[in-house]
């Protein structure tokens, strides 16, 4: 049997029995001592409604959800281009020209101050396909890390055999390609245990980020910053990580277009 | 969230995963039912998607979320209402609860299901959002664009109208059946 459904009559104000009711069930005030039996029912009632309603909807079904979410990813369109790990070449010529002029002039002030002596020549290997002016900051991170003389021909892995992490990193165009995902989960439990100390040590960004900059990636003020240790088979990786109230960013200490923005709900 | 604003697909994806089951929870309250539930929530889903870019960071990610969620939720059923209505779809099935023996808290549960769908949609959207999300006052302000004290009237509002069609007695019609 069916029939027309009508809309439920909500009362045009609140009465006072209601009005206390609700504001014991959100928590703004406490049962009275000698509660009326009217009163107690209806908070029993109030509460019974919030209960059901704030029970978690678990979406029924895996597949289903697969297609809800291919669909909506498929509708964006023309917006969806390649992914980040593809664009980390120069994609103009005036990109190109930016990076090679930052790679010269780093080679420059390298010969200069002695910092690179063992291979002036892998610097521009490194920084010429680097496509922003972060190109400088990441060599001499880079340079830094394996001035002892390791091999910076072309083809060569910049990262030891010893830091690379089996899954997580890969290289492409000569670069190692952290997967930032793979760090997310000790990000969001770092993430917790700074708010729970209420931390707002900032350590210094890899990639010369100004505080400025560093809210606008993060969509917000950033509360700190740190690099995150995690252990992998054969060793230990770092990523950098800047943290917000809401959201934290890891980033690649060698890419540092290579970001994970992670919004993070707390209960 | 910034690579999927820049068109990252598999960011993208794993975003929208990531809201999927509060998407289809607000979806499925708003709704009443799991089909038109099911609709409205691709249809918040792509209205995600395609307005991900014009997400500006002003407020918090979820609040926009929400908005864009609510706003799309109701959009489609608001469709559905607009429609040539055919067959059971323009019905609500009665339930009568006294005929099947079913669980005393299935039942309130069915009942208060019932009562939400027939809640004028103001005060559905409000209540929604404070009991399901646990969103404050304001928040809800914020997503629905209304003064935080109509905020708190439509829940209050809308909370007893609930609690009255749960109260034995109440949700019976003239006829004495179960008014569902």
């Amino acid at each position: 049997m069916t029939m027309e459904p009508e809309n439920l009559s909500v009362p045009v104000e609140v009465s006072d029995l209601d009005d206390q009711a609700a504001s014991i069930v959100e928590g703004l005030t406490s049962l009275p001592a000698s509660p009326s039996a009217e009163l107690l029912a209806r908070v029993k009632e109030f509460h019974q409604v919030r209960a059901h309603l704030s029970t978690a909807l678990v979406f029924p079904d895996a597949l289903l959800r697969d297609a809800q979410l291919a669909v909506a990813v498929s509708s964006a369109g023309d917006q969806v281009v390649v992914s980040l790990r593809k664009r980390r070449g120069p994609s103009s010529v005036v990109a190109v020209g930016i990076a090679a002029a930052a790679a010269l002039l780093l080679v420059a002030v390298s010969l200069t101050s002695g910092i690179f002596e063992s291979d002036p020549e892998g610097v521009a290997s490194v920084a010429l396909p680097s496509p922003t002016t972060y190109a400088a900051t990441e060599v001499m991170k880079t340079q830094a890390t394996f001035a002892d003389g390791a091999d910076f021909s072309d083809n060569a892995p910049i990262v030891p055999e010893s830091l690379a992490l089996e899954r997580s990193v890969d290289l492409v165009d000569g670069f190692p390609f952290l997967e930032l995902h793979n760090f997310e989960e000790a990000a969001t439990e770092r993430f917790f245990a700074r708010h729970e100390t209420a931390a707002l040590s900032h350590e210094d960004s890899p990639c010369g980020f100004s505080l400025a900059k560093q809210q606008e990636l993060l969509g917000e003020v950033p509360d700190g910053s740190e690099w995150l240790p995690v252990e992998v088979e054969g060793g230990q990786q770092e990523v950098w990580v800047i943290f917000g109230q809401h959201n934290l960013l890891l980033i690649d200490p060698f890419d540092c277009l290579n970001m994970l923005l992670v919004e993070v709900i707390v209960s | 969230m910034r690579a999927a604003q820049k068109g990252n697909a598999e960011a993208l994806d794993q975003l929208l995963r990531r809201h999927h089951d509060k998407v289809w929870g607000i979806c499925r309250r708003l709704a009443g039912n799991d089909a038109d539930a099911l609709d409205a929530t691709q249809e918040a889903l792509i209205a995600l998607a395609t307005r991900l870019n014009r997400f500006d960071g002003k407020s918090r990610f979820t609040t926009w979320l929400y908005r864009v969620t609510t706003n799309a939720c109701l959009d489609e059923l608001r469709r559905r209402d607009r429609r040539p209505l055919v067959g059971l779809d323009a019905e609500v099935e009665v339930v009568d609860l006294s005929a099947t023996p079913v669980d005393g808290l299935v039942a309130d549960r069915l009942l208060i299901d019932a009562a939400l769908a027939r809640l004028p949609e103001e005060f559905r959207v409000a209540v929604v959002l404070r009991d399901l999300l646990d969103l404050d006052y304001a928040e809800i302000s914020e997503i629905l664009d209304i003064p935080p004290g109509t905020v708190r009237s439509r829940i209050a509002r809308g909370r007893a109208a609930l609690a009255n069609f749960i109260t034995p007695g109440n949700q019976t019609d003239s006829s004495g059946r179960q008014n569902l």
